[in-house]
């Protein structure tokens, strides 16, 4: 069984600077991260270990050049490695990759990076030629689907139900692979060929005594024509696999002309999203600007403050003891000196009264009156909140500039994505398709007929080996006997081959149908799953009925089950690193299959968005089971560091 | 890949009784040991079937 240990990146999309993650050896490693911080750059990051490739939207495979750091590069540092430590049985391996540009000059393509890696099993370091033979044969590419996927790739499931689907007979191999079934079937077809080789021997023998000379004429006629058919077939096979593939390309060509429309549609929307954004990013920088021109004043906010406040006081002493002198004056003269009132003797008792002697100015001076002016000019020199503004701007700036990166990368994409579409080559694509279609046709029915054929021969063939048998020439014995013996373990082979996929298919199927009620929230509507020829599961309920039309949802869960049946039956084990692959699931449904992680694989690596599934959730869910958490942070919009969450 | 050709063998050899009892149960676990040990290498492990059977298979003086 393979595990992984430990994985370090350096350069690798958003990893600038080194970053390292330990994973759990048993149990569940949850790796948090939000949207854009690099989850699926990890999950790349482990395949390129393993395979020296990536896969972007749709499965499809993205150029490495695109990968590397984006700070680094505007800083002219191109390239990237992962370092990637993991066991196999007892051995323990060290496996680096590194992608380095080749010159100076900004690289554009993958040709403009050199790639090196090194295998290491212990102590010994492996040469490239080792590598490249031990390294499939500890996970083949094959069938990494099954060990690191998305949810994307999860929908792929649904074609195993449907019998024509190109995509369900590639993963039914795939699923093939892993069960280890190419084995048995590669034997059988070399014991095939080696009993041909050995009827053929026999015939020729015959064919040269007197006593069975015309027996073995015809036995040799017969291996004859056989050996021309199968060479046929073999020929015509050959075409069928290239014809499929041919149809399978331009089926995909021709959906993302579907696509194509789409795609130009929101390029256009994006396109002028992006522009929006640059429109308010420069009309805020121009804001700002103009606020920085008052900023300094924001500095001497305090001060002021503080002087206005000792201005407004001294005002008001300065004030009430104007008014003080004024009743002072009109009790001393009996007369208002403003209005020339001639004050009674009751006015003046009350004036007097209201007399306090306060000290300062007694009349009304100029300095009084700029004192009130500077007061004014106070008021409104602070009454700007310059800091204030220039915060939210600079905050609305920041998220621009995120949304401004986001659209790049999305543009950048689909102009990648219809770069090779125009018109005429979806019309030309459109007629081959119904070429390749017919020609299909054509070539399933000559594999018929060729088959028909050899099937004619080899019983002729066994008729004429028995005759011969039955003449009893001592001479033929040695050759009859091998020709024998590799006919019976050809009759074995074929059959255990049925029968070893058939065991297979109720193995697999008895598990998934656990793994899948243990998940579903309908467990008591549903009985249990159902495994087709092509390993494609239907659900069955209670009274029988097979489920119709499922949901997304429905199919996430049975992907699942399926993985975690094909971990448990499969002779090639290892771990399980998938990525968001909740988002398609109501919370209940999330919940039972993160509840679930423990029995689809011995090691599970789990990268969510705290939105799937809140890290409390996560932490009751999987109780003990869970035992790494890290979190993917940002620094900023091109660089995440990865931290260890502690409890 | 140990468990792998442990689970084959076991069904091969559940499938020779049945269907052959008197085929050596040696000759098959040699071919599928082959196999296993050749990977993609058709032509070799072809060319260890062809010897494999001459020994296994009984000559015609023993048979005389």
């Amino acid at each position: 069984m393979l595990v992984l240990e430990k994985i370090q990146m350096e350069g690798f999309g958003p990893f600038a600077d080194v970053q390292e993650i330990t994973f759990a050896r048993s149990g569940i490693t949850v790796i948090y991260g939000d949207n854009m911080r690099g989850k699926t750059s990890l999950l790349n990051a482990i395949r390129y270990a393993f395979f020296g490739t990536v896969l972007g939207r749709n499965s499809r495979p993205r150029g490495l050049h695109t990968l590397s750091n984006r700070d680094l590069a505007a800083r002219g540092r191109f390239g990237f490695s992962v370092a990637l430590s993991f066991s196999h049985g007892e051995e323990r391996f060290e496996l680096t990759r590194e992608f380095r540009s080749r010159s100076a000059r900004p690289p554009s393509t993958d040709s403009d990076y050199n790639e090196t890696k090194q295998l290491r099993r212990g102590s010994q370091v492996l040469g490239p030629q080792q590598c490249d033979q031990l390294l499939p044969s500890l996970l083949p590419e094959e069938v990494s689907r099954f060990f690191l996927f998305d949810g994307e790739l999860l929908q792929e499931y649904e074609e195993l139900l449907y019998d024509e689907s190109e995509a369900g007979r590639k993963i039914s191999e795939s699923i093939e692979q892993i069960l280890g079934v190419p084995l048995l079937k590669q034997a059988r077809s070399h014991v095939e060929l080696v009993m041909e080789e050995a009827e053929e021997a026999v015939a020729r023998e015959a064919s040269r005594r007197q006593e069975t000379e015309s027996l073995g004429t015809a036995l040799a006629q017969a291996t004859e024509l056989r050996r021309s058919h199968r060479s046929e077939l073999e020929r015509l096979q050959g075409q069928m696999t290239d014809l499929r593939a041919e149809r399978k390309d331009t089926v995909r060509y021709l959906k993302s002309v579907e696509r194509y429309k789409e795609l130009m549609k929101e390029l256009d929307d994006l396109r002028s999203d992006f522009e929006g954004v640059v429109r308010r990013t420069t009309a805020i920088v121009d804001e700002i600007k103009g606020l920085m021109k008052d900023a300094w004043r924001t500095l001497l906010g305090e001060p002021v403050r503080r002087h206005r406040a000792a201005a407004k006081r001294i005002a008001k002493e300065t004030m009430d003891s104007m008014l003080d002198g004024l009743r002072k004056r009109a009790v001393d003269a009996g007369l208002c000196e403003i209005c020339g009132h001639e004050l009674n003797s009751d006015e003046k008792s009350r004036l007097a009264a209201g007399v306090n002697h306060l000290e300062g100015p007694q009349e009304f001076t100029l300095g009084v009156s700029r004192g009130l002016k500077r007061l004014f000019d106070l008021e409104e020199f602070v009454g700007r909140d310059v800091e204030g503004q220039v915060r939210k701007l600079e905050e609305e700036r920041r998220t621009l500039a995120i949304n401004r990166l986001g659209l790049t990368d999305r543009i950048d994409e689909i102009e990648t994505e219809i770069a090779d579409s125009d018109a005429v080559t979806i019309t030309s694509a459109g007629k081959s398709l119904r070429e390749v279609e017919r020609k299909i046709l054509v070539v399933e029915q000559g594999i018929a007929s060729e088959q028909e054929e050899i099937e004619k021969r080899d019983k002729s063939i066994e008729r004429l080996s028995s005759k011969l048998e039955a003449i009893g020439t001592t001479s033929l014995r040695s050759s009859q006997e091998r020709s024998k013996l590799l006919r019976k373990a050809n009759d074995v082979l074929i059959r255990a081959v049925e029968d070893y996929k058939s065991e297979l298919r109720n193995r697999v199927q008895e598990s998934a149908t656990q793994l899948f009620l243990k998940m579903t929230t309908e467990e008591s509507e549903y009985a249990s799953l159902e495994i087709n020829e092509n390993y494609g599961l239907d659900i069955l309920h209670n009274d029988g009925r097979r489920e119709q039309g499922r949901s997304a949802g429905a199919e996430h869960v049975i992907a699942l089950a399926l993985m975690g049946a094909l971990q448990q039956n499969a002779p090639l084990k290892g771990p399980v690193v998938m990525d968001s692959p909740f988002a398609r699931l109501d919370p209940h449904h999330t919940n039972n299959v993160v509840a679930a992680l423990p029995s689809i694989a011995d090691q599970v690596v789990l990268l969510i968005q705290e939105g799937e599934v809140p890290r409390t959730q996560i932490r009751t869910l999987l109780g003990s089971g869970l035992t790494f958490e890290y979190e993917l942070e940002k620094i900023s919009a091109r660089r995440t560091n990865i931290r260890e969450v502690t409890r | 890949m140990g468990t792998e050709l442990e689970l084959l063998l076991a069904v091969v050899d559940r499938v020779r009784m049945e269907l052959h009892p008197d085929l050596p149960q040696e000759f098959l676990r040699k071919v599928l040991l082959i196999e296993e040990e050749m990977g993609a290498e058709t032509g070799e492990a072809i060319k260890r079937i062809r010897s494999l059977v001459t020994d296994v298979a009984p000559t015609g003086k023993d048979s005389a």
